[in-house]
């Protein structure tokens, strides 16, 4: 399946049955002629900071 | 690009990236770019699966493909191999997308029967809250640590599902005897301090904990009579003022029969503590069975807690604990026999006989009341407290009580 796409990004979806099997998605980067794609794997994540807004 | 769990190595990725490459090129784009970690194999094969043609350079752990997009008028094997991909006759199950493409803005939706948490990937922070309404949602700017925070909410939930339980209450207890030894002592030593062998072993009895039996002997003829009246298998344990941890400073002689044996373990403890050695303790030696731990620790904030786990000199090595606030539910003391690593091992599964579950339940709900009863008790180590078929018996016990006020647990403060 394919969500239609426009020329600044594109995402789509893959199904197996009923089922979400997949994601991909690029994005156009500012020379507007390259697209980076993103591959899912573990993130190096950042030390994480938080905001505290609990009431 | 992401593959669920359990749909892997069926092609899946290669077919999005067919596809995305189709519709770059129909956007005109010129050049696809991705970085991929260098471990990240699976990523890797993918490009290479697809027949692409490709640059990579490597560097920092990471990988940088870039695949140049034939051109729409390009001739060629790769630009006939897009076309075939792009006409694929690929077709969906809408409504199955219908929540996908469409999803429920939970901030202004009624509550839900389920715990939420949303992900904003721009955002700065690692999380924080965001309100719609009377709904809060907490946002992540990670969806790993969304799922994570779901999963914490799914076991919480798990929790508080169980049955609550009650903390059983024993007919049997000496609890004025066993203040009477805490306040006496701290009389003496108002600052507090280690009780000595008979003293926690008076105030342990007096809340039935089973204890081994032992006799204070000062010299080797002492030990061998005491030795004799225990049926001549015992150990003898140095009693050194300030020595805690008796077996790794070599106090401890296991396993000995009959005078000679006896009075070469004296000598041997008067060798190594010369001067120091205030005594011996002579106790029975109990075989068999799996070394457990039974202890209590103050925690600045929720107060005494029980901790139970694999012990003897494994208590450290393997780090087999859990703990609970005390005071304990009967489900709490099982709860804490079952989450142990070697619970398996308690319960008989690896063919040995199982322990006396039923004594080692009873054990840790005394050793709840005791702390309860006695917020003096700043730490209280039973170890090793052995578990076998017919019964458990602590063999070592020590006791450290405060005269400091310790901090009231807020959470004991709520209303019941």
């Amino acid at each position: 399946m394919c969500q239609e796409g426009n020329p600044g990004m594109v995402a789509l979806l893959g199904l197996l049955s009923d089922e979400l099997a997949g994601v991909a998605s690029y994005e156009l980067t500012s020379d507007e002629v390259s697209a980076e794609i993103a591959f899912g794997g573990r993130r190096r994540q950042a030390p994480p900071r938080y905001r505290h807004t609990a009431t | 690009m992401a593959v669920a769990d359990g749909k892997h190595r069926r092609g899946i990725a290669t077919l999005l990236l067919e596809h995305l490459v189709s519709l770059a090129r129909a956007h005109g784009v010129k050049v696809i770019i991705a970085e991929v970690l260098a471990d990240n194999f699976a990523a890797l094969h993918v490009r290479t699966d697809s027949g692409l043609a490709m640059r990579r350079t490597s560097g920092g752990g990471m990988v940088e493909l870039s695949t140049p997009v034939p051109r729409v008028a390009a001739l060629g094997e790769a630009s006939a191999y897009l076309d075939a991909v792009a006409g694929r006759d690929r077709h969906a199950d809408v409504a199955s997308l219908e929540p996908l493409l469409n999803p429920v803005p939970v901030l202004t939706a009624p509550p839900l029967p389920v715990p939420a948490a949303a992900v904003v990937l721009d955002q700065p922070e690692a999380v924080q809250l965001l309100r719609g309404g009377e709904m809060a949602v907490p946002a992540y700017a990670d969806p790993e640590a969304a799922a994570q925070a779901l999963a914490r909410a799914a076991l919480y939930g798990s929790w508080r599902s169980q049955p609550t339980g009650a903390v059983p209450q024993f007919a049997d207890l000496r609890a004025r005897d066993a203040r009477s030894v805490v306040r006496s002592f701290l009389t003496r030593m108002s600052g507090g301090g280690w009780l000595s062998a008979e003293q926690a072993d008076y105030l342990l009895r007096c809340y039935g904990i089973p204890m081994v039996d032992f006799l204070r002997a000062d010299d080797a003829d002492a030990a061998v009579g005491a030795a004799a009246g225990f049926g001549g298998h015992v150990v003898i344990k140095a009693d050194v003022p300030g020595l805690l941890h008796k077996t790794a400073a070599d106090a401890v002689e296991l396993d000995l029969y009959g005078a000679d044996e006896v009075r070469a373990a004296m000598r041997r403890l008067q060798d190594r503590f010369a001067g120091r050695m205030s005594g011996v303790l002579v106790e029975p030696m109990v075989t068999g069975g799996i070394e457990t731990i039974v202890g209590v620790v103050q925690e600045p904030v929720f107060g005494p807690v029980v901790v139970f786990g694999l012990g003897g000199v494994a208590t450290e090595v393997l780090g087999d604990r859990v703990a609970r606030l005390a005071p304990l539910t009967t489900p709490d003391a099982d709860d804490l026999i079952h989450s142990i690593r070697a619970a398996p091992a308690l319960l008989g599964e690896g063919g040995q006989p199982p322990a006396d579950i039923g004594a080692l339940r009873d054990t840790l709900l005394r050793v709840s009341c005791l702390a309860d009863d006695l917020p003096q008790i700043a730490e209280l180590d039973l170890n090793p407290v052995i578990a076998r078929p017919d019964g458990v018996i602590a063999v070592d016990a020590r006791i450290r009580v405060t005269s400091h006020r310790l901090a009231d647990p807020f959470l004991r403060q709520l209303p019941q």
